[in-house]
C-alpha cells in the first residue's frame, strides 16, 4: 500500500535536468513554487504550466509514472479545495442546504487547486531527478551560509539521507510484521476508530523495537568506521557548478520576467 | 616501541562489565562479558573466535575497534592503546569492522558512495577517494555493481559492499563479528571467500567471529571463547581433536570431523583433527588397505 | 487434515516493471503427520509458498484445498484457516509485542475469539509445550535470548492449536547448539503432538537429520520431491541451483569413486558412520 507512493522516489535517467546540479534544482523548485503565489493570474498559470511541460519533457521521466504516484496526495488537494470553496465568504452563487458556494470560495478553489498541485508536480519532479543523496548534499552546501548561526546543517542532512536510505527498509519490515500478526488472527481492518487504533499496537511495537535496533547497529557501524560529525570530513562527490548550472540560474531569471510582463500587461479574465 | 613482525593486537587482562541500571539511574545489576582475557595477534594472521551467544566475543571485537573501552587491562592495536583519545580515530582506521546485519551497517543510497564513506570522514582528498572506492570495489568483485542500491542487492552482495567500505579506509586489520550468520550458504561463501583472499593476498591481518564451524578450518588460529574467559587456543586441528569439550561448550564441530571422531571411537585408527573430506577418505582408504592386509 | 496445492502460480507486482514470476504452476499434496522440509535460496519462492497456506497472500492462479475445501472460495473463513495452518515468521521480533510472555502467547487464542479461560489455558500449554516454564510468565519478551524469543513466537502460533505448523527458518542466526534445541522442539511437537510440520530452510544439515521429505524450491517450480536421501542423490543439479547436499553425501560419494562399496545414501554422521563400518566389516 505504500508502494505507490513516488514522491521522494528516485526515476534513474541521464536528462540534463538529472545531471544539473541539485542547488540549481533547489532554487529552481523554490523559485517556480514562490512564482506561483506571487503571481496570482491566469496568464502566470499559463506560463508556469508552460514550464511544467517543458520541464518534464526535458527531465525524460514518463508523466505517468508522475501522475501515479501523485494520486494519493490529490484527494488531500481536493478537500483542501473544497474546504476553500464552502468557507470563503462572499457573492453568493449556488446554496446547497446550509452551504454556500461563493464567487471568491470558486476562484480560491481555483487557486488552491491549481497552487498546490503545481507545487507538488514541481518538487516531484525535483525529486524524481535527484538521488536522495545529491539532494541532501545539495541542501547542506546550499545552506552552508546557516552554519555560522549554529545550525546544525550537516546533522540534518546526514539524518535525511539516513532517512531516505531506511524508509524502504522499514516499509518492508512492517509489511512482515503485520504478515507475521495477521497469521496470529490481528485484524487490522474492522472496527471503529478505537479498535483500530489499538489494533495497531501490535504492528508499531516490533516496529519501533526493530527501528530502535537499526538505529543502535547503524549508530555503532558509522562510528566504527570514523564518523565524527561534519568536522574535517572530505567529499566523494563534491558540488562543483557547471556552465548548464549558470545558464540555468539565468534562465530562472528570464521565467520571472517572463511571469512577471505576462501578468502585468497580459489580463485574462476568470471564466465565471 | 614494538619491533617488525610485532602483534599487531595486543590485550592484557582484559575485563569488561555491562552495567544495567535502575529507573533512578544507580547501577543493578552487572554482567562480566570479558575475564582478564589476553589476546595476541600477530600482523598478517588469519584468526577464528568461537562462542556461543553471550560468551563475550562480540564484545572484544568491539575492544579492538575502541567502541567499547577495557574496563581493566590495556589493549594497544598497532601500538596504540585504545584508551587513548587522541589515537581514537587512527585506532578505527586501522582496525576496521564488519558486524552481522548488512542492511544495518550501510549508510548511503548508492553502492560507490557508501564505500566512500570511511575515506571521506578520514579526510581523504576526492580524487583519491575514487581510486581506493574503486579498487575496493573490485577487490570484493561488487565493482559493476558500483551504481546500484544497496536495497536490490543479495546479502552476500551487501555484506562484501560493507568490507569493501572498510578497505576502502585501508585498514591493516578486519573485524567480522558474525558476517555471515543472516546469510544463505551461497552468500556465506561468497563472503568467506572474499575474507580469506584479502587475508592471502593484502596481507590483511583477520579476526572472524562466527559461529560455522566450516568457516574456520582454514584460519591460522582458533580462539574458543566461553562465559567471558578464553578456554580453548590452537590450530583448527588442535582445536577440533577435541571434540567433547567443544560439545560442552555447546558448540559443534565439522560434520566430517565429527564423522571421524565417530569412526575412532568405533575403534578405527584414524588421526585426531581431521578437517575436510579428503583428510578423511585418505584416513579410510588407508585403513581399509590395512584392513586387507 | 491434508493440504492440497493445484497449479499454484503467484506473480509479484503484476503489471509493474518489477513484474515477477514467484511461483510457477505448483501442485503438491501434504499429508496428516508428515514432517517436511522445504528448501531453496533466497528468492527461490519459498517464503511465498507458505504464505499462502496462511492464506496471506492471493495466489495469481490455481487454488489451496485445505481439508478438502478451497481456501480463497467465498465465505471460507481466513481465521478458521488460521487456527488450523499455522505460521511462525523467521524473527521472533516481528510478533512479539506485549510486555509480558504469558499475555504475548494470549494473542492468538484471544483473536480466535476464545473464551478467556481457555485462552489462559491454551497459552499455558503452548509455553510448557516449547519449554519454557512458570518462570517466564512475567517476564518481558525483549529480555529473552534469541533462543527463547524464538520459543515464545512458537508457543504464541502453538496456542492456537494449529494442526500445521509452518515455521520459516526457525534457526537463523542461531548458534550451534540453540539450532539443535529449536530442531529437537520442534521434533518433539511433531512426535507427541501428531502436528503436521513444514520446515523452511537453506541449510542442508538441518533438515537432513530431521525430515521424512524434502522439496526443493528453485525460481519458483519444484526442482525434487523425495526423500532427503533421493533429493541428495542430485549433488551436481543441487550445486547449479545455488544449494548443497549435506557433508555426509559427499563423503559417501568420494569413498564411491575411490571404489568403495558403501550405498551415497547416508545423510547424518550416523548414517555415515554405520554403512562405512558395515562396508569395511563385509570388505
Amino acid at each position: 500500500m505504500f508502494k505507490d507512493i513516488t514522491l521522494g522516489q528516485y526515476y534513474p535517467g541521464t536528462s540534463i535536468i538529472h545531471r544539473l546540479d541539485p542547488r540549481v534544482k533547489l532554487v529552481g523548485t523554490l523559485v517556480f513554487i514562490i512564482s506561483l503565489f506571487a503571481f496570482g493570474s491566469i496568464s502566470a498559470y499559463i506560463v508556469a504550466t508552460i514550464a511544467l511541460v517543458i520541464v518534464i519533457r526535458i527531465s525524460e521521466v514518463p508523466p505517468k509514472f508522475m501522475l501515479k504516484g501523485l494520486r494519493a496526495i490529490f484527494i488531500l488537494m481536493l478537500i483542501t479545495a473544497l474546504f476553500n470553496l464552502f468557507l470563503t465568504p462572499g457573492t453568493e452563487l449556488v446554496r446547497i442546504w446550509k452551504l454556500k458556494i461563493t464567487q471568491e470560495g470558486l476562484r480560491m478553489a481555483m487557486h488552491m487547486a491549481v497552487r498546490l498541485s503545481y507545487l507538488i508536480i514541481g518538487s516531484s519532479i525535483m525529486t524524481l531527478t535527484t538521488t536522495p543523496n545529491q539532494l541532501t548534499d545539495g541542501l547542506e552546501t546550499g545552506l552552508r551560509g546557516l552554519k555560522k548561526l549554529h545550525f546544525p546543517v550537516h546533522e540534518v542532512a546526514m539524518m535525511m539521507s539516513i532517512a531516505l536510505r531506511f524508509i524502504p527498509i522499514l516499509m518492508d519490515e512492517t509489511d512482515k510484521i503485520i504478515r507475521a500478526q495477521e497469521a496470529r488472527g490481528a485484524d487490522f481492518d474492522s472496527g471503529g476508530i478505537i479498535k483500530k487504533a489499538k489494533a495497531l499496537v501490535p504492528l508499531l511495537v516490533p516496529l519501533f523495537v526493530a527501528a530502535f535496533r537499526r538505529a543502535n547497529d547503524l549508530a555503532m557501524a558509522m562510528e566504527a568506521r570514523g564518523y565524527h560529525g561534519g568536522e574535517g570530513r572530505t567529499k566523494m562527490k563534491p558540488l562543483i557548478y557547471k556552465t548548464r548550472d549558470y545558464v540555468s540560474y539565468l534562465i530562472f531569471l528570464l521565467y520571472i520576467a517572463v511571469m512577471f510582463l505576462a501578468s502585468r500587461y497580459i489580463k485574462i479574465a476568470w471564466p465565471l | 616501541m614494538r619491533e617488525k613482525n610485532r602483534n599487531i593486537i595486543e590485550g592484557q587482562g582484559l575485563t569488561y562489565n555491562y552495567l544495567h541500571y535502575d529507573e533512578e539511574g544507580k547501577v543493578d545489576a552487572s554482567q562480566l562479558a570479558l575475564d582478564h582475557v589476553d589476546l595476541n595477534v600477530e600482523a598478517g594472521q588469519f584468526i577464528a573466535i568461537l562462542g556461543h551467544n553471550g560468551s563475550g566475543k562480540s564484545t572484544l571485537a568491539k575492544q579492538i575497534n575502541a567502541l567499547l573501552l577495557p574496563g581493566e587491562g590495556t589493549l594497544y592495536v598497532d601500538g596504540n592503546d585504545t584508551r587513548d583519545e587522541s589515537k581514537l580515530w587512527e585506532i578505527r582506521q586501522c582496525a576496521g569492522m564488519v558486524f552481522q546485519n548488512p542492511d544495518n551497517q550501510i549508510i548511503a543510497s548508492v553502492v560507490e558512495e557508501d564505500v566512500g564513506f570511511g575515506p571521506e570522514n578520514m579526510g581523504v582528498p576526492t580524487k583519491e577517494i575514487w581510486e581506493r572506492a574503486e579498487k575496493a570495489l573490485r577487490a570484493v568483485d561488487m565493482w559493476k555493481y558500483r551504481g546500484s542500491s544497496p536495497n536490490r542487492l543479495s546479502g552476500g552482495q551487501k555484506q562484501r559492499v560493507a568490507i569493501a567500505g572498510v578497505i576502502a579506509m585501508k585498514p591493516k586489520c578486519i573485524v567480522l563479528d558474525e558476517p555471515t550468520a543472516m546469510l544463505d550458504p551461497g552468500g556465506r561463501k561468497e563472503v568467506i571467500e572474499t575474507v580469506r583472499e584479502l587475508n592471502r593476498q593484502e596481507g590483511i591481518t583477520v579476526i572472524l567471529i562466527t559461529h560455522y564451524m566450516e568457516e574456520v578450518i582454514h584460519a591460522d588460529r582458533v580462539i574458543v571463547m566461553d562465559s567471558a574467559k578464553v578456554v580453548m587456543t590452537g590450530t583448527p586441528r588442535e582445536i577440533f581433536s577435541q571434540v567433547e569439550k567443544l560439545r560442552d561448550l555447546r558448540l559443534g564441530v565439522p560434520q566430517v570431523t565429527e564423522l571421524a571422531w565417530e569412526l575412532k571411537k568405533a575403534g578405527l585408527p584414524i588421526p585426531e583433527g581431521i578437517l575436510t573430506i579428503e583428510e578423511l577418505t585418505q584416513a579410510l582408504d588407508r585403513v581399509r588397505a590395512g584392513c586387507r592386509e | 487434515m491434508p493440504i492440497r496445492i493445484e497449479h499454484l502460480s503467484y506473480i509479484y507486482g503484476e503489471g509493474t516493471s518489477f513484474e515477477k514470476k514467484a511461483l510457477d504452476d505448483i501442485s503438491l499434496e501434504i499429508r496428516d503427520g508428515e514432517f517436511i522440509g522445504l528448501i531453496g535460496h533466497t528468492g527461490s519462492g519459498k517464503s511465498t509458498l507458505i504464505q499462502h497456506l496462511n492464506g496471506l497472500n492471493k495466489a495469481s492462479s490455481g487454488r489451496i484445498l485445505v481439508d478438502g475445501e478451497d481456501i480463497r472460495a467465498e465465505g471460507y473463513s481466513l481465521k478458521k484457516l488460521r487456527s488450523k495452518v499455522g505460521l511462525v515468521f523467521q524473527y521472533p521480533e516481528y510478533q512479539l509485542f506485549e510486555a509480558e510472555v504469558l499475555t504475548d502467547v494470549c494473542f492468538g487464542p484471544r483473536n480466535q475469539g476464545l473464551p478467556n479461560e481457555e485462552v489462559l489455558v491454551r497459552a499455558k500449554e503452548a509455553l510448557a509445550a516449547v519449554g519454557l516454564d512458570e518462570s517466564y510468565y512475567e517476564k518481558s519478551p525483549f529480555e529473552l535470548s534469541g533462543g527463547q524469543k524464538r520459543r515464545v513466537a512458537i508457543a504464541g502460533i502453538l496456542a492456537m492449536k494449529p494442526k500445521v505448523l509452518v515455521l520459516d527458518e526457525p534457526t537463523a542466526g542461531m548458534d550451534p547448539k540453540g539450532r539443535d534445541e529449536i530442531l529437537d522442539l520442534l521434533k518433539e511437537l511433531h512426535d507427541s503432538q501428531n502436528i503436521t510440520v513444514i520446515l523452511v530452510s537453506h541449510s542442508m544439515e538441518d533438515v537432513a537429520g530431521y525430515v521424512s521429505r524434502i522439496i526443493v524450491l528453485d525460481e519458483g517450480k519444484i526442482l525434487y520431491d523425495d526423500t532427503p536421501s533421493g533429493v541428495f542423490q542430485h549433488v551436481r543439479e543441487l550445486e547449479q541451483v545455488g544449494l548443497a547436499a549435506p557433508q555426509m553425501t559427499y563423503v559417501m560419494h568420494a569413498l564411491l569413486k575411490d571404489g568403495w562399496d558403501v550405498k551415497t545414501e547416508a545423510t547424518t554422521v550416523q548414517q555415515a558412520r554405520d554403512e562405512i563400518l558395515r562396508s569395511l566389516k563385509k570388505g
